[in-house]
């Protein structure tokens, strides 16, 4: 839940579109945290990204950014973000350095070292307009002027969406250094979970226009687990409501095999108690296994019962 | 920031003022040889109608390299950016009137061969005029798009061609004429008596009325959604 100290919280805001609900959405980002909203496309994450940036407006609920409303303290609230799009928003014309020069008038805190800094290390070109830009390079443009005037917050929309793996990776290791930076917030948006696997601190899913879950990526992790194991037949029942602990499960032969969302040492001891000794095996599962289990089960509807049967 | 917004949109239009700049000398005969009072129907007449196609063309060329939600995602309130626009907008007006000044007095001199000009009749209720349509344009543009200002531009040169039209009908002129120049005479004679009061009063309604359409413009970008 929001708390008073949080850099970026929202409160059950709802917005409507025609055929498109986002629906009570609540998650709050801590200072120096990195978030990454995971959600497949047309989740909801640039409408998200869009609220918060007061492009939009929520029917209801409330969005506060470092502690400040977002509608009534807009500017206030810019002059401390940075965003990049994953359509880079450039005018088509404008050159590095024509945009640094007009991004200096825009920003009170903008230091030209800073931007001059990201230019020389992507090796973006001074005098040429971004039209003439490859999509990557227009990327990296963006990142440098999102970065020019040392934001707290840094908004990144899937800006890695589309880009080659060399590209991919020089702007994710530019994110992470950024991120890295005293004090900085990163809100990370995208579908591709191995950019996240690197820089998150805090996980928030979302599918539908509903955050599944919000969480530090460690603890994350450390629920879910794919357990499988040989129940002993004399603990038949306890087996009924062991099942219960995972979210999806098969039984192929004597083998039971399930992943669990809510691991804990008990729920081991307890599988270690019904099953026959020596047959139980346990592994973690990635960021990306869980952001699937997590979507399928929400975009199916279905009670946690009926999963996997 | 207002000023040096407005300097940026200045720099970024420059290839369009000069393209319509030549549209100024093109219409200049023309209209020219079609108005009985040179300078007082020519250069409004010039003016508002490059006022028109530059504000069509550069609200198009906006929408086309979306700088609105470029702008909308930095620290500029819509209340700046509707500043800097009308900053342009007066800079680029008063440039359009002092070149449709020289258009029109270089016509009169060796082409229609008259005298000299008396500018201040033709000059003052241009800048308004053209001015007021700069505004017009761009709370159309800031509350529909730059679409609509194409269909808008349709629209106003059927109307007026319908009122021309209008204005030579024996019909009308029969029903309407007697009443409508009877308002016009009074209104005449009373600016004629009035001359100071009657151009306070024409130059304070037209103050308003540009801040009026500058200020919902300044609404309608505050209002826009950019989805």
């Amino acid at each position: 839940m929001p708390g008073s100290h949080d850099l970026l919280s929202l409160g059950n805001v709802t917005r409507q579109f025609p055929g498109f609900l986002l629906d009570r959405v609540t998650f709050s980002l801590r200072p120096g945290a990195v978030m990454g909203l995971l959600g497949p496309n047309g989740a909801g994450k640039t409408t998200i990204i869009k609220l918060i940036l007061n492009l939009i407006r929520p029917d209801s609920g409330s969005i506060r950014v470092f502690g400040l409303d977002s509608q009534s303290h807009e500017i206030m609230i810019k002059r401390d973000i940075g965003y990049v799009g994953e359509n880079a928003l450039l005018p088509p014309n404008g050159t590095a350095r024509w945009l640094g020069r007009f991004l200096s008038i825009c920003f009170p805190s903008w230091d030209d070292s800073v931007y001059r800094y990201y230019l020389d290390r992507f090796q973006v070109p001074l005098n040429k307009p971004a039209r003439a830009l490859s999509k990557g390079t227009r990327t990296k443009l963006a990142l440098a002027a999102a970065m020019g005037h040392r934001p707290r917050l840094l908004i990144l929309d899937e800006p890695t969406s589309g880009l080659d793996p060399i590209v991919r990776l020089e702007v994710v290791d530019a994110i992470r250094e950024a991120a890295d930076e005293g004090g900085r917030s990163v809100l990370f948006p995208t579908h591709i979970v191995s950019d996240l696997e690197a820089v998150a601190d805090t996980v928030t899913v979302i599918n539908r226009g509903r955050v599944l879950m919000s969480e530090e990526k460690d603890v994350l992790l450390s629920k879910w687990r794919r357990m499988s194991f040989q129940p002993n037949p004399s603990t038949a029942r306890d087996l009924e409501r062991l099942c219960q602990a995972f979210i999806q499960r098969e039984q192929v032969g004597g083998m039971f095999t399930g992943v669990a969302d809510c691991y804990s040492q008990d729920l081991a001891q307890r599988i270690r108690n019904a099953a026959v000794e020596g047959m139980v095996g346990e592994s973690p599962l990635g960021l990306e296994e869980i952001f699937v289990h997590l979507v399928n089960s929400s975009g199916a509807g279905a009670p946690r019962e009926a999963m996997g049967r | 920031m207002i000023i040096r917004l407005a300097r940026e949109e200045l720099c970024a239009r420059v290839k369009t003022i000069g393209i319509v700049s030549v549209v100024v000398f093109a219409i200049v005969i023309p209209s020219m040889s079609a108005s009985r009072n040179v300078y007082s129907i020519a250069i409004p007449f010039i003016v508002a109608f490059t006022a028109a196609i530059y504000s069509q063309r550069s609200t198009y060329e906006d929408e086309k390299d979306e700088t609105l939600p470029f702008l909308r995602y930095l620290p500029i309130s819509p209340a700046e950016v509707v500043c800097s626009r009308a900053l342009a907008s007066v800079v680029v007006t008063a440039f359009y009137t002092v070149l449709a000044l020289i258009a029109v007095t270089l016509a009169a001199r060796f082409i229609l061969g008259r005298g000299s000009p008396d500018w201040k009749a033709g000059a003052v209720p241009a800048f308004g005029i053209g001015l007021f349509t700069m505004a017009f344009m761009q709370a159309v543009y800031f509350r529909f798009g730059a679409r609509v200002i194409v269909g808008f531009l349709n629209v106003a040169m059927s109307a007026g061609a319908m009122a021309l039209l209008a204005l030579k009908s024996p019909v009308l002129n029969a029903a309407f004429g007697r009443v409508v120049s009877r308002a016009v005479s009074h209104v005449a004679a009373w600016r004629a008596e009035n001359p100071a009061t009657a151009a306070a009063v024409l130059g304070v309604v037209a103050i308003c009325a540009i801040l009026a359409t500058w200020a919902y413009a300044a609404w309608a970008l505050g209002r826009k959604e950019i989805a």
